[in-house]
């Protein structure tokens, strides 16, 4: 019994995530919302390359930092053919600081996309990510929220260590961006005591890698990116559904610019990324 | 079936009217009109009732478009940004902000709803092509100016250094306009 609880837990998230909407008719859609307060940091300092893979006489290029503060609902929309599910998210009030600047209302605030999933929550898309992107807005550098809200979560028991492929696939309708793949070695402890109830502890590391490109009247990109991912996760052990999840990414991305008429290049972009992100279930309604 | 969905087209968009036009909306004492579109990617784009507060009950909006090109009706979404919308009817001028999803949308025609009737006729309104950086990268404006110089090669003039967002339109308090005599009989006892 010991053993197969956690192994039961699980299992179980497909069936806690992926029918949630389908719950008992007198259920409505607001019953099912998940509720999150968050917080993402990102930091970025990068280096120029010349297109002759030489470096400028300054190569160091500006560094950037982003803090983002504020709430998400989660609502599951749809189920789609394949047995994945459709979920609203919304982002609620969000706090946003730039450098060392102050804190000012995010565009963020009000703005949703929708995440599809499968039961497992290993993400097969994020529609709608062309309005989160651009000046003031920044939502292309909030990589470690995504996998933050919906981690991939083998089945696994106490004290084992199970290796799981999972994807981040940060592309725009266009089908232009890049899909981030992560292979994270992951293991389980408890249940521990979260709260007032009891929780399934998960943790996870492992590598990160994506190749992409973008193509634009202005410009044509080539990505490259590899580092490391690791993180927390707090799973209700009543209904699996997120009580906590914490998120570390340090990348590195090479983006490759071309003329993208003539394809000639223009010379490259060296970047280091690193991101936090931590996401804690609220109750009430924000 | 083709020709039902033309007939039901024409029907909730009579026609294309310009932009600042001012039609009356029956059983709503007001005006409604659109600011000048903010150029830019996915800009909002603000939609402004005047009113004078003569109704007590909330003026239903909905928002209905119609999209050129080849993007469906059904790929596109608005929403509101907050929910003004329930007591836009009691203030004098509110607005609502709504946001554009797709960018392929290039054109929009708004309908508005009033107690289930709908019969107000928004303007279309054009789009242009976003100004932003390739995506992952966050590149604040660098002093530097051999920095500032080699980024500007490498993306492009209209590209670099990045533009601060466009600020929202906001909703002008116009005169307002005498109300057709139609609408007075309608609302006056």
């Amino acid at each position: 019994m010991a053993r197969s609880s956690p192994h039961l837990a699980v299992l179980l998230l497909g069936f806690a995530s992926g029918c949630v909407h389908q719950g008992a008719t007198s259920q409505t859609a607001a019953d099912n919302t998940l509720r999150y307060a968050f917080s993402v940091t990102a930091t970025t300092g990068c280096t120029l390359r010349d297109p002759d893979g030489t470096e400028p006489a300054t190569s160091t290029g500006p560094a950037g930092k982003l803090a983002w503060s504020g709430t998400i609902q989660q609502v599951p929309t749809r189920r789609f053919r394949d047995g994945s599910q459709g979920a609203q998210i919304r982002f609620g009030d969000v706090s946003l600081s730039q450098g060392d600047g102050q804190t000012v209302p995010s565009d963020l605030s009000g703005l949703s996309v929708e995440l599809r999933s499968f039961g497992d929550r290993d993400i097969l898309a994020i529609d709608q990510l062309e309005h989160l992107v651009g000046e003031g807005l920044w939502g292309d550098q909030m990589l470690a929220l995504w996998p933050a809200l919906s981690p991939s979560v083998p089945e696994l028991e106490p004290g084992e260590t199970t290796r799981r492929r999972s994807s981040l696939p940060f592309t725009l309708d266009s089908g232009m961006g890049m899909p981030i793949a992560f292979d994270l070695d992951w293991s389980l402890e408890g249940p521990v005591a979260c709260g007032q109830t009891s929780c399934w502890q998960l943790r996870y590391a492992g590598p990160a890698s994506g190749r992409g490109l973008e193509r634009t009247e202005s410009w044509l990109t080539k990505y490259r990116l590899s580092g490391q991912a690791s993180g927390a996760l707090l799973l209700a052990v009543e209904d699996h559904t997120i009580v906590e999840s914490e998120l570390t990414l340090a990348l590195e991305l090479e983006t490759d610019l071309f003329d993208p008429a003539t394809q000639t290049p223009r010379g490259s972009i060296l970047m280091d990324l690193h991101q936090h992100a931590i996401l804690t279930r609220t109750q009430e309604a924000q | 079936m083709i020709a039902l969905g033309l007939i039901v087209l024409a029907v909730a968009f009579p026609k294309e009217a310009k932009i600042g036009d001012y039609q009356p909306l029956p059983g709503y004492l007001g005006r409604a009109h659109v600011e000048p579109v903010v150029q830019g990617a996915l800009a909002p784009i603000a939609v402004c009732f005047e009113g004078r507060g003569d109704h007590a009950s909330s003026l239903d909006v909905q928002l209905d478009i119609v999209a050129s090109g080849a993007v469906s009706h059904s790929m596109v979404e608005l929403e509101p940004a907050d929910e003004q919308a329930l007591t836009c009817a009691q203030h004098a001028v509110c607005s609502l902000t709504f946001e554009r999803h797709d960018e392929r949308v290039q054109r929009w025609g708004f309908s508005i709803a009033h107690q289930g009737e709908r019969a107000y006729l928004m303007p279309s309104l054009g789009f242009h092509p976003p100004r932003r950086l390739p995506l992952f990268l966050h590149l604040p404006p660098s002093e530097d100016p051999v920095v500032h110089d080699w980024l500007v090669g490498a993306l492009g003039p209209d590209v670099y250094p990045p533009a601060p967002p466009p600020a929202l339109p906001l909703c002008a308090t116009p005169e307002p306009p005498a109300p057709p005599p139609e609408l007075l009989e309608h609302t006056q006892p």
